[in-house]
């Protein structure tokens, strides 16, 4: 246990230091910007003075390494700025808005394990047979499209052509739920509305396939590779000759070593989702981040856009550390100290 | 060669990826030839006719201007095209250096170079593009650059692991014995047993670059009209869903074919050059 | 009834490839009887591992292995029954022990789990408690003095040895009538082997469990086995009681075998005593046969 703690805190601190590196990039990225910023968000009729003012505020007459520094002490003090487009704080505008977006992004998860690995188990196990093929066609197809052609794709055929599914939104009209937590599947939940908890998981689930799917074929195109790899070992060759069935050394002894190696793309695969929910979201019209990080991008929105790129790599390398803990759970040879070569 | 050239065409699945891109090369690169209405790749209006469903001649239907789909796609995958061939001849390079440096010198400059990679590859890459296209102005040159600076961390890293693992091999040891230079060592012995690896993924990553370029291109965030664009023409047309469907289906699935064309040959190559990821 | 543990008769063998077949078994006909222990002595190449494997049912769910010729096990012909049963025989009543224990062991299970789920394949309702009982008991059977330790660890937390006598004990805990080793221990230090050897001779002894010993390594085979068959390039070669074949050799391979065995004598190295260029590593001899498609 110990030298888990020892590997949690030493990626703790390789997490903040890119973290820090990312901040760096993103804001040199928000100051290259053609064009004054101040100018584009008071638009064309304010004066120069009110021009004057904001870019004093903003510190954009000061050096970029200044600007740098005022704008990492607002950091430490969880203060993104004010976003020049909804004239709100930047953390209050994401607080709104992450939450539809995670939700989305979980779901899409659980999809992705939930169908991707399975799939790639059977592939692995039937390697070679009709099986396979169906499978690695179908895996090689999802991950050859982007999220908003298989939306596209999913509400033709489920919310139109078979009407199965609603066409948009997060939930219908006709429940109101408190806002605690921003999940609505959490929050009906908490207010035992069951009904309405019915309501939004159906209108979750076709966007968070479409935002799975490329997920999924990536799962089990990577589980696939690494069972095959896995079923060459000797121990594999030892268990056959100990007569346990085939089903169980696919999914017991074959599948357990080969998720360790997996995991960590899947973790990638999981974190790029973030990126893609915007895809989704689009197509559905989902109350997420994606409208208001389009949005700021095109209204050249600095605060707005350094806050969201900022929060969603924290997002990404939380989900890096997890997967990293993950495999320290998985993996033995981690969790007792002993690095694998 | 002609062993690799043998197994691919023996092989199913190789042999329909190396059709469809041959198909939709062949059509980008005589789009002037093919396309029953060339004109309509620009700002062309036919109010006349527009927003009509598939039928002679236009296969594709029309878009909402009136222009015929299927000839805006021929010319929408030569752009695209061109930008991920462009994008991996700038991105590939780089992310070599990088990973022929860090990983053979090793030290502070495997620090350096592979955290700035990881801060790369920190940030999720469709943000980190849409990022750089937001302060930019939407032309084809700034989002073959904004593409490019997400795409060389993923080389530097392929390349890293790869130089860990030969640099302890006997013949980079042999080298070294006789005095060979750094360079020579890295360029002329390490690099070539990366090349299946790097090959394998830039025939995957022609797709992705593809696939990436139409993600940002629908958010607005890439070419602009008129150029013709798969991403965008799937954006235009999602607000006409499900009337309109031909608006969004046919530039989508087009996106679908190329993708998968270049995924198919690449996990063919993959087996064929023995590469892992 | 009195049928032989094992009979093997004109077991044929060949892998389909792209390039066409390749034979690797061209008849071998071998015989275990009850509580004897039996060598299969060849060098690398020379089909002796396959051999093995196909005893076990191993090789035959191979889809690009051509098989034919008879597998008896205690009188009844393994290829007449069904997958299932002949998987039920497997880990109870014939079990193997592989050349390197590390990686023979799952990497991802304790030691004490990996023996439950082996006692289990005998008793399917056997109890957490019970099977820890038995997996002690077999433990300490192979002078393991720590039984608790080593069950509650992972393979890799175990030197080779430890790992060799945990695959042993796993290997004899179902009380099998047949135990196949292959090349067991050569992965592992000269000592270490030897001393494991020691321990599992004594078991088979203990159990009277007949044995079928594959090795390269005559030194071995002549310490441990009753009777011994020299297989080479696929064909069984010499057979006969192991004191008499080492005595007598009748093939000029056996000889080559047995002067290959470094000795110190008073004339240092020994010399082939018949032309090398006979003796080719059996592999190049395992062209390309038959249609190439």
């Amino acid at each position: 246990m110990r030298s888990v703690c020892k590997l949690l805190a030493g990626r703790v601190a390789i997490s903040l230091l890119v973290l820090a590196g990312v901040s760096v990039l993103v804001f040199a990225i928000a100051r290259i910007i053609p064009g004054d910023p101040a100018r584009i968000a008071l638009g064309p009729n304010a004066t120069a003075e009110q021009v004057r003012k904001l870019r004093e505020q903003l510190h954009l007459d000061e050096p970029v390494w200044i600007q740098y520094g005022f704008f990492v002490r607002d950091l430490a003090k969880g203060d993104l700025g004010v976003s020049l487009y909804t004239n709100r704080p930047v953390t209050t505008d994401i607080a709104q808005f992450l939450p539809a977006t995670l939700e989305l992004i979980l779901v899409a998860g659980i999809f992705m394990i939930g169908i991707g690995l399975p799939l790639g188990i059977l592939s692995a196990r039937y390697r070679g047979r009709a099986v396979d093929h169906v499978i690695r066609i179908a895996s090689l197809l999802g991950v050859s499209a982007p999220s908003f052609v298989w939306a596209v794709i999913l509400m033709l055929l489920f919310a139109f052509f078979l009407p199965l599914f609603p066409i948009a939104g997060r939930i219908s009209t006709d429940y109101e739920i408190a806002r605690a937590t921003g999940f609505l599947l959490v929050d009906s939940l908490l207010a035992a509305n069951f009904a309405a908890f019915g309501n939004a998981l159906w209108h979750i689930v076709l966007p968070a396939f479409a935002l799975a799917l490329s997920g999924i074929g990536q799962a089990a195109r990577l589980t696939r590779a690494n069972m095959i790899e896995t079923y060459e070992k000797p121990f594999i060759e030892m268990a056959r000759s100990y007569g346990f069935p085939e089903k169980r050394i696919a999914r017991r002894y074959a599948f357990r070593p080969s998720l360790i190696p997996s995991l960590t793309i899947l973790g990638l695969d999981f974190a790029a989702m973030l990126g893609n929910a915007f895809l989704v979201e689009a197509i559905f019209a989902w109350p997420g981040l994606s409208r208001y990080g389009v949005t700021v991008i095109l209204r050249k929105d600095l605060n707005a856009i350094v806050g969201t790129v900022l929060i969603i790599s924290a997002a990404f390398l939380i989900a890096n550390l997890v997967v990293d803990l993950l495999i320290a759970f998985l993996n033995p040879r981690i969790r007792y100290g002993q690095e694998s070569k | 060669m002609r062993r690799s050239l043998a197994i691919i065409s023996a092989n199913p699945m190789s042999l329909t990826g190396v059709i469809l891109i041959a198909l939709v090369v062949v059509s980008a690169a005589l789009a002037d030839f093919i396309a029953p209405f060339p004109a309509h790749r620009g700002a062309v209006v036919d109010f006349a006719n527009f927003n009509q469903p598939p039928k002679w001649p236009n296969i594709m239907g029309t878009d909402l201007v009136g222009r015929d789909l299927f000839s805006r796609i021929l010319y929408a995958y030569r752009i695209s095209l061109i930008l991920g061939v462009v994008v991996l001849a700038l991105a590939v390079p780089v992310g070599i250096v990088a990973g022929l440096a860090a990983g053979y010198i090793g030290g502070r400059t495997q620090f350096v170079l592979m955290r700035t990679t990881d801060v790369f590859l920190s940030i999720p890459p469709l943000v980190l593009a849409m990022s750089i296209m937001g302060v930019l102005e939407p032309t084809l040159a700034n989002g073959m650059m904004a593409v490019t600076a997400m795409w060389w961390p993923w080389y530097s890293r392929l390349v890293f692991n790869i130089t860990l693992a030969e640099k302890e091999e006997g013949y980079v040891l042999a080298a070294e014995l006789i005095g060979a230079s750094r360079l020579h060592i890295m360029f002329r012995e390490i690099l070539p047993n990366c090349l299946p690896a790097i090959i394998t993924k830039m025939t995957l990553d022609l797709g992705f670059v593809i696939l990436i370029a139409s993600s940002l291109s629908f958010l607005g965030l890439g070419v602009q009209p008129p150029t013709p664009d798969l991403g965008s023409m799937v954006a235009q047309g999602a607000s006409y869903l499900p009337d309109s469907w031909w608006l969004t289906v046919f530039p989508g699935l087009a996106i679908l074919v190329a993708v998968f064309g270049f995924n198919l040959l690449g996990d063919a190559l993959r087996d064929i050059l023995g590469a892992d990821r | 009834m009195n049928a032989p543990t094992l009979d093997i008769r004109d077991l044929r063998l060949s892998f389909a490839g792209y390039s066409g077949t390749v034979d690797v078994l061209h008849g071998i006909s071998l015989t275990v009887r009850r509580e004897e222990r039996v060598a299969l002595v060849g060098e690398s190449g020379s089909g002796k591992s396959v051999t093995a494997r196909s005893v076990l049912g191993l090789m035959q769910s191979l889809q690009e292995t051509r098989i034919s010729g008879d597998i008896l096990f205690e009188g009844t012909d393994l290829g007449s029954m069904k997958e299932s049963e002949r998987r039920r025989l497997r880990g109870t009543r014939m079990s193997m022990i592989f050349q390197d224990p590390v990686s023979s062991l799952n990497p991802v299970f304790r030691i004490g789990v990996l023996f439950r789920e082996v006692l289990a394949r005998s008793n399917p309702g056997i109890s957490a408690r019970e099977a820890r009982e038995r997996a002690t008991a077999v433990l300490s059977e192979v002078s393991i003095r720590e039984p608790d330790r080593v069950l509650d660890s992972y393979p890799f937390q175990l030197s080779g040895g430890m790992n060799q006598r945990v695959m042993i004990a796993m290997a004899l805990v179902n009380e099998p009538a047949l135990l196949v080793a292959d090349e067991p221990g050569t992965a592992l230090d000269v000592t270490v082997q030897d001393q494991t050897l020691r321990l599992m001779h004594r078991l088979v002894l203990e159990h009277r469990t007949s044995v079928l010993f594959i090795s390269h390594n005559l030194g071995i085979v002549r310490e441990f086995t009753d009777r011994l068959y020299v297989i080479y390039r696929g064909r069984i070669v010499e057979e006969g009681p192991t004191q008499a074949v080492f005595q007598s050799p009748g093939h000029p391979y056996t000889r080559a075998l047995l002067a290959a065995v470094p000795r110190i004598t008073r004339n240092g190295i020994p010399e082939f005593d018949a032309d090398p260029a006979l003796f080719d590593a059996p592999r190049i001899v395992h062209e390309p046969t038959g249609d190439r498609p």
